[in-house]
C-alpha cells in the first residue's frame, strides 16, 4: 500500500487542492476536517506524514473556525514520532506567536523541523517538505 | 465483482448486512467497525461504502459521524452512504428501516 498521509483542513476547496498534491508526490490522502477527526485517524491507520492547517474547529459539533487546533495535531505528532508540516493563510506580519510555538514545538520533535507554510496555503510545498522529511526517515 | 463495505459498530448489524448484501450477485461484500474501518477502506479499496450509526445529534458517542465524513473526505471514487434512524435531507442518506430493493438500486 502507498505511505499515507494525513491532511488536516476544513475547507471543501482547499482539501480539493491539498489531495491533489498529495496524489501527485505518489501518496495516499487522508482527510480530517476536525481535531476530533484528526485523532480519530490516528488510531485507525499508520500514519506515514501530516499536513495541517492551523485553525479548524475542534469536532463537528463545534463550529467555531478560530481555533488554533492544528497545535494539537502537531503535538500528536511528535508523541507518535510522525512527521509533521504546517500549511496556513496566517499573515506572516501577525504570526510571531505562532513561529514562537512552532519554533519550541521542534526542538522536542525527533525530526527537529517542522515545516510551516506561511501567507499563503501553498499544498504543493508543504507535501514537498514533507516528502524530504518521510525520505530522510527511510 | 463490485466491493461493498459494511461499517457498523453492532456485530450483529454486520452479519445481518454481510448475509443480505451477500444474496446479490457480483458483490463482494466485506465488513468493519469504525475502528478498522479505513484500514480496509485503504487497502480494498471498495466501490460502495455503507456507514452505519450515522446520527448528528451532539456526542451521541455512536462513531458514524465521524467515520463517514473522514471516509468521504478520503475517497477517491468510492460511493459512500449513510445511514441512520433519523431524518436528514442528503442525498446519501439511508434511513432505517429501508426496503431492500432501494438499498440493492444504491449499488448499480
Amino acid at each position: 500500500m502507498k505511505k499515507i498521509i494525513l491532511l488536516v483542513e476544513d475547507l471543501a476547496d482547499e482539501q480539493v487542492k491539498a489531495k491533489q498534491a498529495v496524489t501527485d508526490e505518489g501518496y495516499r490522502f487522508v482527510v480530517a476536517s476536525t481535531l476530533a477527526e484528526a485523532k480519530k485517524v490516528f488510531g485507525m491507520v499508520k500514519i506515514d506524514g501530516i499536513v495541517t492547517d492551523l485553525h479548524f474547529p475542534e469536532s463537528e459539533y463545534d463550529k467555531n473556525a478560530n481555533n488554533a487546533c492544528g497545535f494539537a495535531v502537531i503535538v500528536v505528532a511528535i508523541k507518535n514520532e510522525i512527521p509533521v508540516a504546517v500549511c496556513s493563510n496566517v499573515n506572516h506580519h501577525f504570526a510571531e506567536y505562532v513561529k514562537d510555538v512552532i519554533a519550541f514545538l521542534e526542538t522536542v520533535s525527533p525530526f527537529k523541523k517542522i515545516p510551516f507554510v506561511m501567507d499563503s496555503k501553498d499544498w504543493v510545498r508543504a507535501i514537498k517538505e514533507i516528502k524530504n522529511l518521510i525520505e530522510k526517515e527511510v | 465483482m463490485k466491493k461493498v463495505l459494511i461499517v457498523s459498530k453492532d456485530g450483529p448489524i454486520r452479519g445481518a448486512m454481510e448475509r443480505v448484501c451477500g444474496l446479490l450477485a457480483d458483490i463482494t461484500v466485506l465488513v468493519a467497525d469504525h475502528k478498522s474501518a479505513l484500514q480496509i477502506f485503504l487497502s480494498e479499496e471498495p466501490d460502495f461504502v455503507l456507514v452505519f450509526d450515522y446520527e448528528e445529534k451532539g456526542g451521541s458517542g455512536f462513531g458514524g459521524v465521524e467515520t463517514f465524513n473522514i471516509l468521504k473526505n478520503s475517497a477517491t471514487n468510492e460511493k459512500i452512504f449513510r445511514l441512520g434512524f433519523s431524518s436528514y435531507k442528503y442525498k446519501d442518506y439511508i434511513r432505517m428501516p429501508f426496503e431492500l430493493p432501494d438499498l440493492y438500486a444504491k449499488f448499480k
